[in-house]
């Protein structure tokens, strides 16, 4: 069963009491909460992903309720509850579905040592990975939004998991969270997409998450291999420019831009280097959206 | 730096690997990786195998990477030996 089937208000009853347990990728997860903007948040963009029956295991619990103070000026807040530990600060209760969306990601992050978790975008085309990092600013949700209307299968807009056993990137595909002036940007190059309501003033300025795609949600269990490596970055009223980057350089940013490397040890500093050694890698700097799918058109011509 | 012999820092366990024309290196002592050109790989990977002196590292390398200007050579190792040092990756050994 996947989740648009279940009854809009089974789904809110389950969501408020007991949970939902929904697959997302190699996780299963339980979600409860007495907010309303949680089931209606799940209705709108999870409508794809599997539905579990409540007694299977889950490997991460999120539950959102209501924090017991109020916040400035008496607004109701929001607290992420995690096995009874609480690693956020209350949010006004308006940013309750984002806060859903980062108490996810920080939990895969945090607990996900299976995996070598690369803070990444990363999209498959022809079984091939393309691994995008890039700090905030970079553009690499933007960019990862419009390649999905481009033929590229989104795996992750922010977490990128390496399989160490057999070098796999694994797909965790979601909601991909966009900010700011990427939202208008995103709704022009996406006429159809679907877009959650926006969530202004959070810690990130303006939110919203775009639907992923139903065929990207239902190939979750399909591994990429590693294909390509590309740093963004965007510069306003430059000309796209794809550089090709060092590899030992690359193996150090990804280390960086890892959760959880440091704890890994060779097998870690092994996985990096064969994904690295495998991939072509590239620098990006592009000013606009068309220039920057153009050059991953270019990108995707160079196979490893 | 007279007559100083160098080596491995005592506590690293080195894994490498060559990408391209460059080199990294893991430490899973310290957990930290490190990019390394051709000139400080060798003399890393020279120190990996016993302690040697500047003038014997100098020779070795000369010979090794075909390098014939040996002053020249000498001053860069011996400022390369302190920044492998400041990484943690070699210190002076002790008689």
């Amino acid at each position: 069963m996947i989740l648009s089937e279940v009854p809009e208000t089974e789904l809110a009853r389950r969501i408020g009491a007991e949970g939902l347990i929904l697959e997302c990728g190699p996780f299963v997860v339980r979600v409860s909460s007495p907010i309303a903007a949680i089931p209606q948040g799940l209705g709108l963009l999870y409508a794809d992903y599997p539905v579990l029956d409540n007694d299977a295991f889950a490997d991460i619990h999120i539950r959102l309720v209501r924090h017991r103070r109020l916040g400035p000026l008496g607004a109701p807040q929001v607290v992420f509850d995690f096995d009874g530990e609480r690693p956020f600060s209350p949010l006004p209760l308006a940013h309750a579905w984002p806060c859903f969306e980062w108490a996810l990601n920080w939990s895969i992050a945090s607990s996900a040592n299976y995996y070598l978790v690369l803070h990444a975008a990363v999209l498959e085309r022809g079984g091939q990975a393309l691994i995008m990092p890039g700090p905030p600013g970079s553009g690499k949700s933007t960019l990862c939004a419009a390649l999905t209307a481009r033929d590229w299968r989104l795996l992750s807009d922010e977490l990128t998991l390496i399989d160490m056993e057999c070098r796999g990137i694994v797909p965790v595909p979601r909601p991909i969270s966009l900010k700011n002036q990427s939202i208008q940007i995103i709704r022009s190059y996406i006429p159809d997409g679907v877009l959650s309501r926006t969530v202004h003033y959070t810690a990130k300025g303006s939110v919203a998450h775009l639907k992923p795609q139903s065929s990207d949600v239902r190939r979750a269990g399909d591994n990429a291999k590693p294909g390509w490596i590309v740093f963004p970055t965007y510069v306003a009223g430059a000309a796209a420019r794809l550089a090709p980057r060092s590899r030992a350089d690359t193996v150090l940013e990804l280390g960086n831009n890892s959760f959880n490397y440091h704890i890994q040890g060779q097998l870690g500093f092994e996985t990096v280097a064969d994904i690295v050694e495998a991939s072509r890698c590239y620098d990006l700097e592009y000013g606009s959206l068309d220039d920057a799918i153009a050059a991953f058109e270019r990108v995707a011509g160079t196979r490893s | 730096m007279d007559g100083q012999r160098w080596r491995l820092e005592g506590r690293a366990q080195l894994h490498w690997r060559s990408l391209d024309d460059e080199w990294v290196v893991f430490d899973a002592c310290s957990g930290d990786t490190h990019r390394l050109d051709t000139l400080s790989a060798a003399a890393l990977t020279c120190l990996e195998a016993g302690p040697h002196d500047l003038d014997h590292l100098t020779a070795v390398l000369a010979s090794e990477l075909d390098l014939p200007d040996r002053e020249g050579l000498a001053s860069r190792l011996e400022r390369l030996l302190e920044q492998l040092r400041n990484l943690g990756l070699v210190e002076p050994a002790i008689p």
